[in-house]
């Protein structure tokens, strides 16, 4: 049974519809990504799963997403967040004001071994143990990205979500951001990552989906999918 | 010439006033923080608190459980009013729940009014804070400095709680970014009861410190008091607590030094004054001393 399970779903911003109909799978102790270009409806559809939809005005108005075998789509967002869920959001949205200590104890609100999870979030990113006492704010936009994967992983979550984690990043960074994300693969979290940098996806998945304008176009292994002459062409 | 016990006397009325200005502030800045909302309704609540700690003690409670009684039922009333009033409005125009915080601010000062009567009420304070203190020319009530001690106290307090508590830092983590918030697994609604409790409380407990200062209360006690909590907010930078509680004592000080040291002819001033000092203030920081531009979506 695949841990994600979305079912043809569709969801609008009104009268626009942003994903129009797409079912894909997310299987236990993969890495999934979903490709695309700008607009084609990989951050709704991650808003879609974590249930925030609704906070920006949108809504899933067909289909249906199962987590573990259970219909989750009139979950509330902070419900999904305890079932095993994480989305860390695109542009970070870390707490800017609070110290990176106090942005983890927020992101480990719903769990109880706090200690445990700091632990082995500053074992994968020394740097924030060093930073811990700063203005999470005044990190740099690496930092500040390890920081929000970092408070995403402390509510120990089953599936994480990353939304374009690689973004603005110097590719020094994006290696260290890649090599953390296999490690946290490594401790049996599943994760589905959505990106426009095609080539870390392809040597950092298991599985891919190519979706385009609220449709997915292709899907498959990596190999696989890049063989394909119509993503060699919309991915470029 | 002013005498140097004249300016001491000046000096603890105003940190008195100030601590009070500080106190209701701070409850306009949490709920600011969390829900954007300009909360009109909270000067009510102090006068509202005053009246609660008078019913408990019409009850036949002694002072020493009427306070909490009274603080507690703020808080109760600070949630219902949220649950009832601003809740079915939540992600709809900041402006809608603004006129409804007016609109609850006029609904308490009436029903106080059926209630209770417009007339004054005496406000009577509990034996042990009615002395006063005399070194010389100079006196100091005991109620001003329970009024001093208790405010400092519940800062100390208030400061441990967003700081060391997994909940005081949730909420300031929703003041930040309330989508963010959610996505760590935090209840925003539950966060915004326990904001509206908080203020509430706060607030009732200004309400016995404001009766015991002067004596009385009636239906619109709150009001002044409630716009001046607003301007010390604002002046601070509206929804940092630092701010908040600076703005009350700038405020406070401005007030009675300004009444104390200009000639009588003048003092009439007072409430004007506030509002040129917010006015100064947001000429040279638009967002107050404290305060951040606030991002819009």
């Amino acid at each position: 049974m695949a841990l994600l399970d979305v079912k043809d779903l569709f969801v609008s911003y009104g009268p626009l519809v942003a994903v129009q109909g797409i079912s894909f799978q997310v299987r236990k102790g993969q890495v999934v990504s979903l490709l695309g270009s700008n607009g084609a409806g990989k951050t709704t559809t991650l808003r879609a799963i974590s249930g925030t939809i609704t906070l920006v005005g949108g809504k899933v108005t067909g289909g249906s997403i199962s987590f573990e075998g259970q219909e989750i789509t009139k979950v509330s967002p902070h419900r999904r967040v305890r079932m095993g869920i994480s989305l860390v959001p695109e542009g970070r949205k870390i707490f800017h004001r609070l110290t990176v200590y106090e942005n983890l104890v927020v992101g480990g609100y719903t769990v109880k071994d706090l200690e445990d999870r700091l632990e082995f979030v500053y074992q994968l990113f020394p740097i924030l143990k060093e930073r811990r006492n700063q203005i999470a704010g005044s990190l740099s936009g690496g930092e500040q990205q390890m920081l929000a994967i970092a408070r995403g992983l402390m509510s120990n979550p089953k599936l994480l979500l990353l939304d374009e984690p690689s973004l603005g990043l110097a590719p020094r960074v994006v290696d260290i951001l890649y090599d953390a994300i296999s490690k946290i693969n490594e401790e049996r979290t599943t994760v589905l990552v959505v990106e426009q940098h095609v080539k870390k996806a392809l040597t950092h998945s298991h599985y891919i989906y190519v979706i385009q304008t609220g449709r997915i176009i292709a899907s498959g292994e990596p190999e696989e999918v890049l063989s394909m002459d119509m993503v060699k062409a919309y991915l470029g | 010439m002013v005498s140097a016990t004249y300016i001491l006397d000046l000096f603890v009325g105003s940190f008195v006033l100030g601590s009070m200005y500080a106190l209701l502030a701070i409850g306009m800045s949490i709920i600011y923080g969390i829900l954007r909302l300009i909360n009109f309704a909270h000067g009510a609540m102090l006068m509202v608190g005053a009246y609660f700690y008078i019913m408990f003690l019409a009850m036949g409670l002694d002072p020493i459980t009427s306070l909490p009684l009274s603080m507690a039922l703020g808080a109760v009333l600070g949630v219902a009013i949220d649950f009832f009033a601003y809740r079915p409005l939540r992600g709809g125009p900041e402006l809608s729940m603004l006129i409804t915080s007016l609109g609850v601010y006029i609904f308490l000062e009436n029903l106080v009014r059926i209630i209770a009567t417009p007339q004054p009420r005496v406000f009577p304070l509990p034996e042990f804070l009615k002395g006063v203190y005399r070194y010389g020319d100079f006196s100091v009530r005991v109620i001003e400095i329970f009024t001093i001690i208790s405010t400092l106290v519940l800062f100390a307090a208030l400061v441990l709680f967003f700081t060391k508590t997994k909940v005081g830092i949730a909420m300031r983590a929703t003041a930040d970014d309330l989508e963010a918030s959610v996505l760590m697994g935090i209840d925003a609604n539950r966060i915004i009861m326990i904001a509206f409790a908080l203020a509430s409380m706060v607030a009732a407990l200004t309400g016995f410190l404001w009766g015991g200062m002067y004596g009385q209360v009636d239906p619109t006690t709150g009001f002044m008091p409630g716009v001046k909590a607003f301007i010390a907010a604002v002046v601070g930078g509206i929804g940092s607590l630092t701010g908040s509680v600076l703005g009350g004592y700038i405020l406070g000080y401005a007030e009675i030094y300004s009444v104390g040291l200009l000639p009588p002819e003048y003092s009439g001033l007072r409430d004007g004054i506030s509002f040129l000092i917010l006015i100064i203030i947001l000429l040279i920081r638009p967002y107050g001393l404290f305060g951040r531009e606030v991002e819009r979506v």
